[in-house]
Parts: C-alpha cells; structure tokens; sequence
C-alpha cells in the first residue's frame, strides 16, 4: 500500500488492508461502511478500545474501493465529550505501507472516507 | 464575621477556579469556529510530525476532507451544530459535592447517588432540622481516584489507570467527605481545618451504579449502536463524500488548500493555523456549498446525522434509568446551636456524636438530558453514648426528593430545580441529653415533616453552583412551631474543571 499526495492510497491486487481504530477512552463508537472491495471479515473488537476490519482489494488494475469510517465521542444525550479524548486510525496494507491518522473532538462526530486504486 | 468567612471563601473558590481552567481563558470564539477546533489539532499534530512537506500532504490533504467539521461549521441549522459541538462534563445531577442532610448547614434534604470523581468541595449556610446557623464547609471525593489522578496527570489517562485492576475498581467505588464548622474557626479570614472546627466525616459506598456509559454491562449496546445506526451513518457519509468528490474542481481545491496550510510557518502554528483552517472552510463555502447536487446530499447526510444520535439517545436514556443504590455513613460532631440561649441542664457532660446510615437510592426517568430524578433515602441515626434517658437510637428519616433540570440560562448554564420532602421521627431529645431554650426545658421527641424547594444554579464552565433553598418544616427539633427558613451555599465539582485542565 503507497499514499500518494492527494490522500488516496494506491494497493496491489488482492492486497489485504487492516483498519484499526482505537479510543482513548471507551466504549470504541467506531463505525466502518466499505465499498468496492472483493471482500471484508467482519468488524472485530480485540477490547474495549479497538475495533478492527481488514478488507481484500479486487484483482482488477484501476478499480476503485472505499471505507468510511465514523467515531463517536458522545458520552451522553447532552453531547458531552472529553477534550482529551481521541481515535488512532491505523491502515497497513499486508503488502507493505501503513498510514497514520488521528481524530479529536469536537465535532463529537467525526468520519474520513479512504479512497483506494488498485495498481 | 460569618459572612466575611463566606466571602473569603467565595474569592479563594473563584481564584481556584479562574488558576486552575487555563484553557477557558482563551479568546473568546463563536459556537461555528468551535466545530474546528478538534480538526486544528489533528492539523497542527500532522504539520508538527517529522519529515518533509511532500511527506505530510497526503496526511494534511484527507484531514482538508472531514466534512463532518464543514457541515458543523457553514450548516445554517444551529440544533444540528449544538448536537455536533456537545458540552463539557458537568451535567449529572446525581453528585453531591455538598455536606449530608444531617450536617449542620446542609443545604440538602436528600443524600444524592454519586460523590464527585475526583474531588468537590461546597460552602452551604444554614439549617434543616435544627433553628441553628450553621456555616460548613465539605470536602468530597475519591481516594483511590485521587491517587490515580497522581499517577496520571490528564483525566482521562487518570481514567484508565487500574481500569482493569478488580482492587482499583473497588477501591474506586468507596468515597470519602469531611466538614468543618467556619462558625467555631479562630482564625480571622478564612477556615482553618483543626479538630476545633471539625464537625463531621462520611464515607459512602456505591452498591450498585452502572450510569456510566463505559460500563461493561452496555458494550454489547454500543456493538448493536455501530454496526446498525452507525453502519448508516458511515453509509451516508460515504455517499456525501462521493457527492464531493465527483466535482471536477475539488482535487485542485484541496492541492491550493494543503499548500498554504503546508506553507505555515512551524513556530507560529499555534498562532497562525486556526485561522487558515476557517478560511479554507470559507473557501470551500464559497465554491462548492451551494452546488445542487451537494445541497441534495447534504440533506440526506444531516437527515442520517439526526436519525444516529436519536437512536443513540435512546441507549443513554437507558443507562440514564437505571437505578444507583449506595450506602453512606456520616458521623457529626454536635455542637450547640450558636444564635439561641441554649444550655445544657448538664454541664459537665458533653454531648454525644452522632451516627447516621442512609440507604439511598435514585433513579432516572426517560426523557434524555432534560429528564428529571427521583431520589430516595431511608436512614437511622444514633447516638455515640446512651442519650438522658438511656436509648441510643435517635431517629429515623425517609426522604423523597425529585430533580428537575430547567431550560439553559445563556451564559449561565441550566440550574436545577429540586423538590423535596423528609418525615423525621424522633425517638429521643434532639441532642441527647435535656436542654434549656430561653431558659424552658425542652425534651421533644415525636414526628416532624421538613419540605424544601431548592434552585441549583451554575456558575458557566467553571464547576461551581449556588444552591438556594427554602424550606418549610412543620416543627424543629428543638422548637414545637413551624419554621420557613432560607439556605444558600456554593458547591464546586473539580471534576468539570479538570477535565478542561489538560
């Protein structure tokens, strides 16, 4: 898996890529919509701060897959969110390659779509 | 001089709070440039990461596409930007940073559930039972918590030390409160805490209390909440994203966005950063926001935003209902009332300490964050040595209070409104052992209902709150006639504020 300079990521055929999200504090509301993949394993939690997903790229060269990912830092119907609090979104691609992100509240609801080319 | 005590003590609170959220006192911002705030952070950390420009683009490049910080910033709905902005830790009604209702000058009728996190501390005035004027001041909060807060300076982090320890978690659920007596305090401003103005000391132990939404009994909630309402939520954004994207000007717009974020200088980022950020929000405002098919995404993005944390709300009305049971144990050192001519018919005997255990229990109803609270205690309070008579047993109390939650001051916060009322039976004289009041002897014992009406209003932001109350009691335990009295303090929940303190 390579970043490229506009964000979006560039992965082999049939490369696995793992999503990993971890919250400081918890429960991890962490949501994954994954599109255009040749298949996803269901979300997993390894404890009460992470959720994991890995997605398989297709074997076709140009085709186009994404995987939006949703946090929550509500911690009650007022909205109210720990300032300190954070997601750590991991993408390692198991060819290679790994991207960092973070998010920080507020908004109490955040997202990033991830926009992947096969090569 | 009480209220010199009172006043002095206000200023050393106000100080404490003004020193200790460094954060509140940055420069005043509007509620829109508030929903950037988070993203500044986690640009400011992307730009300060080591390696080179090209390095940091792609990074800074998908930060540039958090719409969700867009749609917070330029939607013109203001509910939408308060439900996405939230609020700061310092709602919850079931904290009692104040003294216990058998304390002199407890300006409650009702123990409350929770004791503060961390630390709280209240100056209440007054008295309930008794026509006394007392002045208390009442430290509360949680050892082993506060050790944790030693360990792990940030509260969150402070949070996570031992949260697997089966020991600390216990520990956790013990707290601990102390109170002193201003009005018996030598020194000529201020309190100073000495066995001479020590008036009492209760521990409290949470039985049963799942309030807390990272409680492991509501995991498998928030699995269903993700992979349902979330799923959908992902799923909207996703096509919001993909309504961006297929705008042939937005790869262009984000490269001209990155390079000047990217062109920051590294030492004034602090400075620099969250204005660069707000004009390139501006800037996609005014090139992309009024695009039709945009607009149309939009509304079914914002509709998804709406329908999550309705169905989110449900869960935390929920964990709000369910009940907290706790055990609480106070112990008072009785001293005689101070602004009546009253004597003891013994002199040379003390009077007794009392002892006092409430069962309290309380329980929300639904209705989210403006729900109210029902409070119950039942306790029994006995003498530390045989009264006049030879009991020990002094009374038994049961108390139902409700908490209501009222509509938000602007620029005050939202002050509580709670209603309460207390049947006391008396088994023995008041203070166990006879007393003279004006010269009479008294020795009352029997049955007396004290109702109050109490107005909690907070001080914006900074963890304090003035309790007002009335109240009404058809007898004291001193004084066969009725009694309408009025109360006032000042309570402060460190918690709220060292939440901010990062």
């Amino acid at each position: 898996m390579k970043t490229q300079p506009s964000g979006d990521f560039a992965v082999e055929p049939q490369e696995n890529i793992t999503f990993s999200v971890t919250r400081k504090d918890s429960p991890c509301k962490v949501s994954f919509d994954c599109q255009g993949w040749q298949s996803c394993t269901p979300v997993t939690s390894p404890d009460v701060h992470s959720k994991t997903k890995t997605c398989t790229a297709t074997a076709l060269s140009g085709s186009q897959s994404t995987c939006s990912i949703t946090v929550d830092f509500r911690n009650d119907s007022a909205g109210t969110y720990d300032p300190g609090d954070q997601y750590a979104v991991t993408i390692a691609g198991s060819k290679g390659g790994s991207y960092s992100d973070t998010f920080t509240p507020p908004p109490t609801l955040s997202a990033q779509t991830y926009v992947f080319s096969v090569e | 001089m009480k209220r010199y005590y009172q006043i002095g003590f206000l200023l050393v609170v106000l100080t404490a709070s003004v020193s200790l959220a460094p954060a509140q006192r940055s420069t005043p911002t509007s509620p829109r440039s508030d929903c950037l705030k988070g993203t500044v952070t986690d640009l400011s950390n992307a730009l300060t990461a080591p390696g080179t420009a090209d390095e940091k683009r792609p990074h800074v490049s998908n930060i540039l596409r958090r719409w969700f910080v867009y749609v917070c910033y330029l939607s013109p709905v203001d509910t939408l930007r308060a439900q996405l902005l939230g609020k700061a830790e310092e709602k919850r009604l079931d904290k009692q940073p104040g003294a216990n209702n058998s304390a002199a000058g407890s300006t409650s009728l009702a123990n409350k559930g929770s004791s503060p996190w961390l630390l709280g501390f209240a100056l209440e005035h007054g008295g309930l039972t008794q026509t006394t004027d007392g002045n208390t001041i009442t430290f509360r909060g949680n050892l082993a918590n506060s050790v944790r807060t030693l360990l792990n300076s940030t509260y969150l982090g402070s949070y996570q030390v031992g949260v697997n320890d089966p020991v600390v978690q216990s520990l956790s659920k013990l707290s601990f409160g102390v109170s002193f007596n201003t009005a018996a305090s030598s020194a000529p401003q201020g309190v100073s805490p000495s066995t001479n103005t020590f008036s009492g000391a209760s521990a409290t132990c949470e039985l049963y209390n799942h309030r807390d939404p990272r409680d492991q009994r509501w995991s498998s909630k928030w699995d269903q909440l993700s992979a349902t309402a979330g799923m959908e939520l992902a799923q909207s954004y996703t096509h919001f994203d993909a309504a961006v994207r297929r705008d042939p000007r937005i790869n262009d717009w984000v490269k001209s966005q990155a390079d000047i974020l990217l062109a920051l200088p590294q030492d004034s980022l602090d400075r620099q950063l969250p204005a660069a950020f707000e004009n390139a929000v501006k800037s996609f405002a005014e090139e992309f926001w009024n695009v039709p098919e945009l607009q149309r995404a939009l509304s079914d993005f914002t509709a998804g935003v709406s329908q999550y944390i309705q169905t989110e709300d449900a869960v935390f009305t929920e964990i709000k209902r369910t009940p907290i049971l706790t055990l609480d144990y106070s112990f008072v050192r009785q001293s005689l009332p101070s602004n009546q001519t009253v004597t003891l018919t013994q002199a040379t005997t003390s009077l007794p300490d009392l002892s006092t255990v409430t069962l309290v229990l309380e329980k929300g109803f639904s209705g989210g964050a403006k729900a109210p609270e029902l409070t119950f205690n039942a306790s029994g309070t006995w003498f530390s040595k045989p009264a006049s008579d030879g009991g020990r047993v002094r009374d038994a109390r049961a108390t139902l209070q409700l908490d209501v939650p009222l509509k938000e001051i602007q620029n005050i916060g939202p002050p509580t409104l709670s209603l309460s009322g207390q049947f006391l039976s008396l088994f023995e004289e008041p203070l166990g052992q006879k007393v003279t009041l004006n010269g009479v002897t008294i020795s009352r014992t029997g049955n007396m209902g004290v109702f109050q009406t109490k107005l909690s209003i907070p001080v914006k932001d900074s963890g304090l709150k003035i309790p007002i109350a009335f109240t009404y009691a058809s007898r004291t335990e001193l004084v066969k006639e009725k009694d309408v009295r009025g109360n006032v303090g000042i309570t402060f929940d460190l918690d709220s504020l060292f939440a901010k303190a990062k």
